[in-house]
């Protein structure tokens, strides 16, 4: 097991240095350039030029890539133009409000889908698992942005229950204020249950006629018992791996659902980096999500090996 | 036309009327004014300086382009007119707060000697401006109240301009004074290639020195006879005082000295400044920032808001509202969701696609449409080799301008003219001001298929039922195709444009059809703002450019091209986003700067580009805002700038 995580390890570090390499040429390859993005359509060719040398962009790609690796290496992650401030305080800023967003829909997510699923499997085409199923199709087809949007038509514009804003300011403020956390996380996992509860059932289906089961019904094992010794542990290995890709998400925040309630998280800042070609902004991100895509992927592996005996890495 | 929707060419209107609008907010009618028909009421306005024009500027154009509603509330306006929010009872309360939604990024620098890239609307106008005063405030006129001295005066054949300075205090009780104004000159002259609004040739250039005969009065004495009209509002109006007492040194722990007598020092200065600047978390805490001249201090601040801002105790008159929070909403859907929600937003911004939404909100919110000092164009590339030669014949471009159908996409597309209006020239069209020439009032270039067709076919060109017309009869006399188009060549343009705008995807998709009516073939494609800059400001500034660049393109950031800090708006864009190859803009732009007789020298500018076209003239949109019925003095500016020591709520 050490072995297989040493050698993960070392892969991640190998993937890692890849992605800054195809990301760094990917944004410097993008039209426009981070000047005219960045100043804008009034600005002077001397400020432009000024801008361009000023941050080294009239210089050879590799040279300019050297030198971001050796701020890297000094633990600098840049200084972001459009925000005017470095961007490991606006990753600082705005990271944990993503994972607190994400991880929340995440647990909730948990917390409906696997029952949800397991319940589903144990009433196979019956009635109640047909209307589950139809309710998670309907709200996974559901663009996120259009089931926001109509959970605050319903129960903030209409019904004045939850506000249509997530709470305003930093981490602390979210914290306080978790009534305005309800609609924003209530989007993400209603759309993220359809999904996950769907692997779950699909899992468990496949499990209940394992011979193992039978075995247990056999033997008098109680209902109880089966399901949460024998049928649980065997139906989480899919959700294990949920669970793992999951993670670039939980640091990458969401967009669209940002964008909604007006919470300003990693999603929301990355889109407003590339919409300004703001280079160490976007390589900062891409960095930090390229790495908890690496973790997440390294995590489901080292999970699956806890949640099912049967999975050794030598 | 109609191919697009737009009524047919003989019924349409030849001009909307634009003397007032109406809207109708909660089912209820109600009359928006709109920008009145002569000048401006000294309420408002604020002229940025050229250089803080420029700041303003692009303010404009990013924010509404990136985030519609950015520019929110604050820079709408009734016209040049300030327009009040509500009726306004007898008496102002004292106390409350007002909450002004801001979409976009919040305001993220301090310094009012703002670099290029900290330049936008959001740090001049709710930032900048509610914490330092300038020399002068300019709209339409100079506003007094939020001007730090008396109105200039002009001698020695308009080479000194001497200023006054009134009985201003900084928020720690000290002075404002002319070493403070020195000061500013010192540092900005030191650093002037880091300052957003620095233009070569002009201020701080054109500014020989300065002396400070006594602590309330400087002299400009300048290289060179000025106008005083362009000179105070475009020059003069970037001016601040800084305060010398405070910000004068070159370190945190530093005594404050003299530094800034010597370029070396004042560098130094400025390098200290900026970089106080670029720490944001002590915004609301460093004791440099809490030294100010303008009505508001910053009580705190956060990355993405809210900012919250209080009363500067020195300043005169005090607002009569006791606190003032900006709320920054990531997209104007999400500000729009707090409306109708009803969160506690006294003043946000409505997008002209959302104008029909709007009678959603509560009854609570008062609608308001005004312009700004803004123009909408075209531009066309004259330098690229395959299409530069077509542009550069005028009679092209007038075809060009003739399939432009700008009054039929006012009313088809922009809610029959509530939310944007018809730009026929360079000059912002409203609020009316004495600078418009008569050739822009009217237009010169009214939409006419068959016109732009007999131009084309005047000069030799086969229009075919349908595809591009090509040039018959190349050469270069009167009726033939021109210098450079060679025989056989196809009337075909690359067009680019930007993505997310409403008003400008039907724009341009009507254009496209109109356009192709003539024989003129529009191969349209869209990108990103940035994308689209980036491109069609490409060949700026060179004499050539290559085969793959724009050919003809349009970006629109949130119904404008370029906006103005006044309505003396000079030639600046022209020759920062175009490639008009004309000596005789270039002559009479420079006569606008210099000409004893603003208005003649005006109208000769409006006139020349208004019929020449560098570029195709096309329509612009109001800025539409609601403002809390129970707030009161709401005044919007052309200009964009905020009265907000005017605002009061009722009881």
């Amino acid at each position: 097991m050490r072995v297989y995580l040493l050698r993960r390890v070392a892969q991640a570090l190998v993937v890692l240095f890849g992605i800054t390499v195809i990301v760094f040429l990917l944004i410097h390859l993008l039209p426009g350039g981070p000047a005219r993005a960045l100043l804008g359509p009034t600005a002077k060719q001397y400020q432009l030029k000024q801008f361009i040398a000023e941050n080294g962009y009239n210089q050879p790609l590799f040279v300019q890539y050297l030198q971001y690796l050796g701020h890297l290496f000094d633990g600098d992650l840049g200084f972001s133009y459009s925000y005017n401030q470095s961007v490991t305080a606006l990753l600082a800023q705005n990271l944990p409000k993503s994972v607190l967003l994400c991880g929340l829909a995440i647990f909730f997510t948990l917390l409906i889908a696997i029952p949800l699923g397991i319940f589903q499997a144990t009433r196979s085409n019956t009635v109640p698992d047909h209307i589950i199923n139809g309710s998670a199709f309907v709200a996974y087809s559901m663009p996120t942005f259009w089931l926001s949007t109509l959970l605050i038509l319903w129960f903030s514009v209409s019904l004045h229950w939850f506000p249509s804003q997530a709470p305003q300011g930093d981490l602390g403020v979210a914290l306080r204020e978790p009534v305005a956390m309800v609609l924003p996380v209530a989007s993400l996992t209603l759309v993220s249950v359809a999904l996950f509860s769907r692997f779950v059932r699909s899992s468990a289906t496949t499990v209940l006629v394992q011979d193992y089961i039978r075995t247990a019904r056999g033997k008098g094992v109680s209902q109880a018992r089966l399901m949460y010794k024998h049928l649980l542990r065997n139906a989480l290995s899919p959700i294990v791996t949920l669970i793992g890709v999951s993670l670039p998400w939980l640091i990458g925040g969401e967009i669209v659902v940002e964008s909604v309630f007006n919470y300003p998280g990693m999603g929301l800042l990355l889109w407003k980096a590339a919409n300004s070609h703001d280079y160490p902004l976007l390589m900062g991100i891409t960095l930090v999500v390229g790495a908890a895509t690496v973790v997440g992927s390294l995590l489901a592996d080292v999970l699956y090996a806890v949640v099912d005996p049967r999975v050794r890495y030598g | 036309m109609a191919a697009t929707g737009l009524p047919d060419e003989a019924t349409r209107p030849a001009q909307l009327e634009l003397d007032q609008t109406v809207a109708v907010l909660n089912g209820n009618s109600f009359t928006v004014p709109l920008p009145p028909t002569t000048g401006e009421p000294n309420l408002m306005p604020l002229t940025i300086s050229s250089k803080v024009t420029a700041a303003r500027r692009k303010l404009l154009v990013r924010t509404s382009l990136t985030l519609p509603a950015l520019l929110s509330a604050t820079l709408v306006s009734t016209g040049s007119l300030s327009s009040s929010a509500s009726a306004s009872p007898a008496s102002p309360t004292s106390g409350g707060t007002v909450t002004e939604a801001i979409v976009g990024v919040a305001p993220n620098y301090i310094f009012p000697i703002v670099t290029p890239a900290a330049d936008s609307g959001t740090n001049l106008v709710q930032f900048n401006l509610l914490m330092y005063t300038p020399l002068y405030l300019v709209g339409s006129a100079i506003v007094p109240q939020y001007s730090l001295a008396e109105p200039p005066v002009f001698s020695n054949g308009n080479r000194t301009a001497t200023v006054h300075l009134k009985a201003f205090k900084w928020s720690d009780g000290s002075p404002v004074t002319s070493r403070d104004v020195s000061f500013y000159f010192n540092l900005v002259k030191a650093d002037k290639t880091d300052w957003a609004g620095y233009t070569p040739g002009e201020f701080p250039d054109n500014v020989s020195s300065i002396t400070t005969p006594d602590a309330s009065t400087v002299v400009f004495h300048l290289n060179g006879s000025y106008d005083p009209t362009w000179y105070t509002d475009n020059e003069l109006s970037s001016i601040y005082a800084f305060p010398q007492h405070a910000w004068d040194k070159t370190s945190a722990n530093g005594a404050v000295g003299n530094y800034d007598g010597t370029a070396a020092g004042a560098r130094a200065v400025y390098k200290y400044l900026a970089g106080q600047a670029q720490n944001t978390s002590t915004y609301a805490t460093s004791p440099l920032w809490k030294v100010v001249d303008g009505p508001w201090q910053l009580k705190s601040w956060a990355p993405n808001g809210p900012d919250v801002f209080v009363p500067n105790p020195d300043f005169s008159p005090q607002p009569h509202i006791s606190q003032y929070i900006e709320t920054v909403y990531t997209s104007d859907s999400a500000e729009f969701n707090a409306l109708l929600a009803g969160n506690e937003i006294n003043i946000g911004t409505i997008p002209p696609q959302d104008l029909s939404a709007v009678p959603r909100l509560s009854s609570s919110y008062t609608l308001n449409s005004s312009a700004h000092y803004q123009i909408g164009f075209m531009n066309v590339n004259f330098n690229n080799p395959l299409t530069g030669p077509l542009v550069r014949q005028l009679y092209i471009r007038q075809a060009l301008q003739h399939v432009e159908d700008e009054a039929g996409q006012v009313n088809a597309y922009l809610d029959r003219g509530k939310a944007g209006y018809t730009d026929y020239g360079p000059l912002p069209p409203q609020p009316p001001s004495p600078y418009i020439a008569a050739a822009q009032k009217t237009d010169p270039y009214p939409f006419s298929i068959s016109a732009a067709r007999s131009l084309l076919q005047q000069h030799g060109w086969d229009i075919p039922s349908s595809g591009a017309a090509t040039c018959a009869r190349p050469g270069t006399a009167a009726n033939e195709c021109g210098a450079g188009i060679k025989p056989a060549q196809k009337l075909e343009f690359n067009y680019l444009y930007d993505t997310g705008e409403t008003f400008l995807l039907s724009q341009m998709a009507n254009y496209k059809s109109d356009a192709a009516q003539a024989g003129i073939v529009l191969n349209m494609s869209s990108a990103p703002f940035s994308t689209v800059i980036g491109d069609l400001t490409e060949c700026v500034g060179t004499t050539t450019c290559p085969a793959s660049s724009w050919q003809m393109g349009d970006w629109n950031a949130g119904g404008y091209n370029w906006g103005f800090g006044g309505p003396y708006a000079t030639g600046e864009p022209f020759t920062e986003v175009t490639n008009f190859p004309s000596q005789t803009f270039l002559t009479l732009l420079k006569a606008t700067e210099t000409s004893p007789d603003p208005i003649a020298a005006m109208h000769a500018y409006d006139t020349y580009m208004t019929l020449n076209l560098p570029v195709i003239w096309a329509p612009t949109t109001y800025w539409l805002t609601v403002v809390s019925n129970n707030l009161h003095g709401v005044q919007f500016t052309a200009s964009g700038y905020e009265n907000t020591t005017d605002w009061y709520f009722s009881k």
